[in-house]
C-alpha cells in the first residue's frame, strides 16, 4: 500500500488557469471525495493523476514514484492506476467478463480473479457473458469498477461515476461501490459536483471551488465548520444570521437570542459578525411563551414542511419542520425557534 | 506534429488538379487562352451544362424530398418497399441507365433527354439525405407548431423544410457535381456539356490547349456551385437544441390523393429502373453476350483495380480522419477542406492534371496502375472520409484512456479497442469507394496502360459501337456490384432515432 502526494500541482490550458498550486496527502485504503462546482477543475486533476495529461507545475507521486513533474510524466499505461469514468467506458465489443479480463495478463488464473472481482463488486455471474448494452446503467458502472480492481491498482479515480444513473439507482449503486472498495481496501479518489455524494463517500472530503482545493478534511469537519460562507452555502442549505459579540466570547447575540460559537472563523477581524447554521439544527415550538418568529408561508414536501419564518430583525429563513408539527401552524402564528448546539461565525461583509 | 506534417503531405497531393488548373492560366497564357474560351462552342457548352443543372437539380429536389416525404412522412402502402426502390437507380450507373434509354429510344438525346437520364440517375442523391433528415428530426417541434395554429401543409413549410435545408442543398451539390463530371452518360445520347467536350478534345489532340482551356472553365463552373452553396448555409443552426423527443413523427394520411402517389412512385421506379432493366433483359436475350471472352479479364481486372483503389484511399484517410477528429482545430479543418475541393473537381480535370504531371514530372508513371490508384483516391477519398469520421467519432477517446488505465500502451489500446470499434466504418469506407473505382470510367480511360479493360471501360467500348447485346452483361455486374454499396448507404439513412 501507498499514499499518493501531490505538492504544488498547477494545470493550464492556454491562457487559462484551471488547477493552482494543490497539495494534499492520500493515506493508504482511504477514500478521498473531491467535490466542485461543473469547471471548476476537480475532472481535470483526476485526469493529471491518471496520466492523461501534463502538469505544467508541481509534482504528483505514488509512493516512492515520481508520476509527474513538468520534466518527467510516466505514461497512464504504467502508473497502476484505476479509472472508472462518469458513464463506465465500457468497451461495447466485449461482454462483461471480457470487460473485467481485459487488463488482466494472460494467465490461468485470469478467469479466477474475474470470478473474485465480479463477486466483490456483488456482480451475478449471469451478467458476465452480455454486453454491455445489455446490462443496466447501475450494472454497468459495477462492471467498470470490477475491470478497474481486476488488475489491483494501487489507486482508483472515480470520475463521477452515479452522475448519468436516476437517484434511487444512484443510492443504491454508491453503497454498492463504497462497500466493494472498503473490501478490496483500495485508495479511492472521487469527484462530483453533488455534495451529498461527497460527504457520504468519503474519508475525508475536499472542495474545488475555481481550481483551488479550498478545504480538505473529515466529512463532520468540512459540512459542520467549512472555511468560509461561500463553502458553507455550496455544501448545503445553510442559514446566514447577523450577529453581535455576545457576553461570553465563546458565543454571538442573534435575532434567534445567544448562540454558541462552536467554530470562530474571523480570524481575528473586527467588526460584525455572521453566524451559519444548517437548518436542521433549528426547531420551531408553538405554544411557547416567548415567541421569537412568525409564520409566513409553508410549503408541504413530504415528511417535512418548508417552513418560512420571519425573525424579529425582519430576516427571512426557512426551516424543515416535520409533517405532523407543520400540520398545527398557519401564517401569521407567532412561534418560538430554538437552536440545537452553536454555528460558525464569520467575519460580515 | 509528424501527423499534421503527413496530413500536409496528402493535401498538397491532393491539390495537383487544382495546381494543374492554375499552372495551365499561366503556361498558355491569357491571349492564348481567350480566344479558346470565348468562342461560340463554349458558350453552346456553357448553355447546355448550365440549362442541366438549371432544369435538373430543381427536378431532382421535388422527386427526392417529394419521395422521401411520401415513404417517411404519409401513410402511403407499401411504402417500406417504396424506400428502397427510390434508391435503388443509385446501384445504376447513369452510362447504364443511357445505354438502356438509348438502346430503347435511339432518337433520346438533346437537352430534354439529358435532363432525363440526369434526373433519374441522381434524383437519389438528394432523397436519401432528405430521408435521414426527415427521420432524425424531433417530431416536438411540429407539434409545437400544430399548438400555436399552424396547419400541416404550413407545419412542413415553416418547420420541416427549413431544417431538411441541409440535406437539399448537400444532396443538390453533389448531384450539381455529378452533372458537371458525368461523360459516358451524355457521351451516349450525344448531348455535349463540358466534360464530353474535354475527352472528345483529349482523344484528338491529346492533352492541347483546347482541352486545357475548357478544363479551365469547367473548373471555374465548379467552383461557382461550390461558393454558391457554402454561402446558402449562412450561420442558422439546424442541429436538434437538446436531445428531443425520442419518438418517430405521426404519419399523415393521403386520403384521397393515396392513388395519385401509387402512381406517381410506380411510374418513378418504371422510367429509373424499368426502362433500362427491361432493355438490359431484351439485350440479354440477344445471341450468346455471357460467351464473351473478354469477360472474365475485365472483372478480375476491375476486383483489382477496385480492392487497389479501397485499399489506398482507406489507409490515406485513416490519418486525416484521426486528426480531424482527435485533434480538431483550423489547422485540420483546412487540411480536409483542401481535399474536398480537390475531390470535387470534375473527374475529367483530375485525370488531365495526373496526365500532364506524370508526363513532364515522372514519366515513369504516366499509364500505370499506380497513376489510376491515386486518381480513385483524389476522387473518392471524401467516400472514405465521411463514413470513417462518423466511425471514429463514436469511438470515445474515454474508452482509450480506460485501456490505458488497465495497463495497455496507446499503441495496443488502439488496436484492441479503437480499431475494432471503427472496423464496420472501415469497412463501409473500403466498399463505397471501392465500389466507385468499379464504376469509375473517365480517368480509367485515360489514365489506365494500354490494353486494360475494366467492366466500365469495357462497356463503353462496346457500347458506343452499338453492340448493345455484347454491352448488356457488363452493365448486369456493374449494377451488381453496386448493390452493396447502395445498401450501405440506404442503410445509413435507416439508423435508430438518437435516444
Amino acid at each position: 500500500m501507498t499514499s499518493l502526494t501531490l505538492s504544488g500541482v498547477s494545470k493550464s490550458l492556454g491562457n487559462q488557469p484551471i488547477l493552482h498550486n494543490i497539495n494534499f496527502s492520500l493515506q493508504p485504503g482511504t477514500r478521498l471525495a473531491l467535490v466542485g462546482a461543473s469547471g471548476s477543475g476537480k475532472s481535470t486533476l483526476l485526469r493529471l493523476i491518471a496520466g492523461f495529461a501534463t502538469i505544467d507545475a508541481g509534482s504528483i507521486s505514488l509512493g516512492n514514484t515520481l508520476l509527474s513533474s513538468p520534466s518527467e510524466h510516466l505514461p497512464a499505461h504504467r502508473r497502476g492506476i484505476g479509472y472508472v469514468a462518469q458513464d463506465g467506458a465500457l468497451f461495447p465489443h466485449l461482454t462483461a467478463r471480457q470487460n473485467i479480463r481485459f487488463g488482466l495478463p494472460r494467465s490461468a488464473a485470469r478467469d479466477g480473479r474475474v470470478t473474485e472481482v465480479a463477486e466483490l463488486a456483488a456482480l451475478n455471474p449471469d451478467l458476465l457473458d452480455r454486453y454491455p448494452h445489455e446490462l443496466s446503467g447501475g450494472q454497468q458502472q459495477r462492471v467498470s469498477l470490477a475491470r478497474a480492481l481486476a488488475p489491483q491498482p494501487r489507486l482508483i479515480l472515480l470520475d463521477e461515476p452515479f452522475s448519468a444513473l436516476d437517484t434511487g439507482l444512484r443510492t443504491r449503486t454508491r453503497q454498492a461501490v463504497i462497500d466493494t472498495l472498503q473490501l478490496a481496501g483500495t485508495t479511492t479518489i472521487l469527484v462530483t459536483h453533488d455534495h451529498e455524494e461527497a460527504l457520504t463517500f468519503g474519508d475525508s472530503v475536499g472542495v474545488i471551488v475555481a481550481g483551488h482545493l479550498e478545504q480538505l478534511g473529515t466529512p463532520s469537519l468540512v459540512f459542520d465548520a467549512p472555511d468560509t460562507r461561500e463553502l458553507a452555502t455550496f455544501l448545503g442549505n445553510a442559514l446566514l444570521l447577523d450577529a453581535q459579540a455576545g457576553a461570553h466570547p465563546a458565543s454571538v447575540l442573534t435575532a434567534l437570542g445567544v448562540v454558541p460559537v462552536w467554530h470562530d472563523r474571523t480570524a481575528g477581524a473586527t467588526g460584525g459578525r455572521t453566524l451559519m447554521l444548517r437548518p436542521s439544527q433549528l426547531t420551531v415550538n408553538v405554544h411557547q411563551d416567548a415567541p421569537n418568529a412568525e409564520i409566513v408561508s409553508f410549503l408541504p414536501a413530504g415528511q417535512y414542511a418548508r417552513v418560512t419564518l420571519r425573525l424579529s430583525d425582519g430576516t427571512r429563513i426557512v426551516v424543515p419542520v416535520p409533517a405532523t408539527t407543520a400540520a398545527g401552524l398557519a401564517p401569521r402564528d407567532q412561534v418560538t425557534v430554538s437552536v440545537l448546539g452553536g454555528g460558525v461565525a464569520y467575519p460580515s461583509i | 506534429m509528424a501527423l499534421a506534417v503527413l496530413i500536409s503531405i496528402i493535401a498538397v497531393g491532393m491539390l495537383v488538379p487544382v495546381g494543374f488548373i492554375v499552372s495551365v492560366g499561366f503556361d498558355v497564357g491569357w491571349s492564348a487562352l481567350a480566344p479558346l474560351i470565348f468562342r461560340p462552342k463554349v458558350l453552346e457548352l456553357l448553355t447546355n451544362t448550365l440549362l442541366l443543372v438549371l432544369i435538373g437539380v430543381p427536378i431532382c429536389v421535388v422527386l427526392g424530398v417529394g419521395g422521401a416525404w411520401l415513404v417517411e412522412r404519409t401513410t402511403v402502402p407499401g411504402r417500406r418497399v417504396w424506400a428502397i426502390v427510390l434508391a435503388a437507380p443509385l446501384a445504376v450507373p447513369a452510362f447504364v441507365s443511357s445505354y438502356g434509354w438509348v438502346s430503347a429510344i435511339p432518337s433520346i438525346g438533346g437537352l430534354a433527354g439529358g435532363v432525363l437520364i440526369a434526373v433519374l440517375a441522381y434524383y437519389p442523391l438528394v432523397y436519401l439525405p432528405a430521408l435521414a433528415t426527415l427521420r432524425t428530426l424531433d417530431p416536438a417541434l411540429e407539434e409545437s407548431a400544430r399548438a400555436l395554429g399552424l396547419s400541416p401543409f404550413v407545419v412542413f413549410v415553416r418547420v420541416v423544410l427549413p431544417q431538411l435545408w441541409l440535406a437539399i442543398s448537400g444532396g443538390a451539390l453533389i448531384v450539381v457535381l455529378h452533372l458537371l463530371a458525368e461523360y459516358g452518360a451524355f457521351a451516349l445520347i450525344r448531348f455535349d456539356t463540358f466534360t464530353t467536350a474535354i475527352v472528345a478534345q483529349f482523344q484528338s489532340t491529346f492533352a492541347g490547349p483546347a482541352a486545357s482551356a475548357l478544363g479551365v472553365v469547367l473548373t471555374g463552373l465548379c467552383l461557382v456551385f461550390l461558393i454558391s452553396e457554402a454561402s446558402t448555409r449562412g450561420h442558422r443552426r439546424y442541429a436538434r437544441v437538446g436531445s428531443g423527443a425520442a419518438r418517430p413523427a405521426p404519419r399523415a394520411s393521403l386520403g384521397v390523393f393515396t392513388v395519385p402517389a401509387l402512381i406517381a412512385l410506380a411510374g418513378l421506379a418504371i422510367t429509373a429502373l424499368g426502362v433500362p432493366g427491361a432493355s438490359l433483359i431484351h439485350w440479354l436475350s440477344r445471341g450468346q453476350p455471357w460467351a464473351q471472352p473478354e469477360l472474365p479479364g475485365a472483372l478480375g481486372q476491375t476486383i483489382l483495380f477496385a480492392l487497389g483503389g479501397a485499399v489506398a484511399t482507406t489507409l490515406i484517410a485513416l490519418p486525416v480522419v484521426w486528426l480531424s477528429v482527435r485533434h480538431s482545430g483550423r489547422l485540420s479543418r483546412v487540411l480536409e477542406g483542401a481535399m474536398y475541393l480537390a475531390s470535387s473537381l470534375p473527374t475529367i480535370i483530375v485525370a488531365l492534371a495526373l496526365v500532364t504531371v506524370t508526363l513532364r514530372l515522372v514519366p515513369a508513371l504516366y499509364q500505370t496502375p499506380a497513376t489510376v490508384i491515386i486518381a480513385y483516391v483524389i476522387v473518392f477519398l471524401p467516400r472514405a472520409l465521411v463514413s470513417m469520421r462518423s466511425g471514429l467519432a463514436q469511438v470515445p477517446v474515454e474508452l482509450e484512456q480506460a485501456a490505458q488505465s488497465l495497463g495497455k500502451s496507446p499503441f495496443t489500446s488502439r488496436m484492441r479497442v479503437t480499431f475494432p470499434l471503427m472496423a464496420p466504418s472501415i469497412g463501409a469506407a473500403a466498399a463505397l469507394v471501392g465500389l466507385g473505382c468499379a464504376n469509375e470510367l473517365t480517368a480509367t480511360l485515360l489514365l489506365a496502360p494500354n490494353g486494360t479493360r475494366t467492366l466500365a471501360t469495357q462497356f463503353w467500348s462496346v457500347s458506343s459501337s452499338a453492340a448493345y447485346s455484347n454491352a448488356a452483361p457488363y452493365a448486369v455486374l456493374l449494377i451488381a456490384l453496386s448493390i452493396p454499396a447502395v445498401t450501405i448507404l440506404f442503410a445509413n439513412t435507416r439508423k435508430k432515432l438518437p435516444t
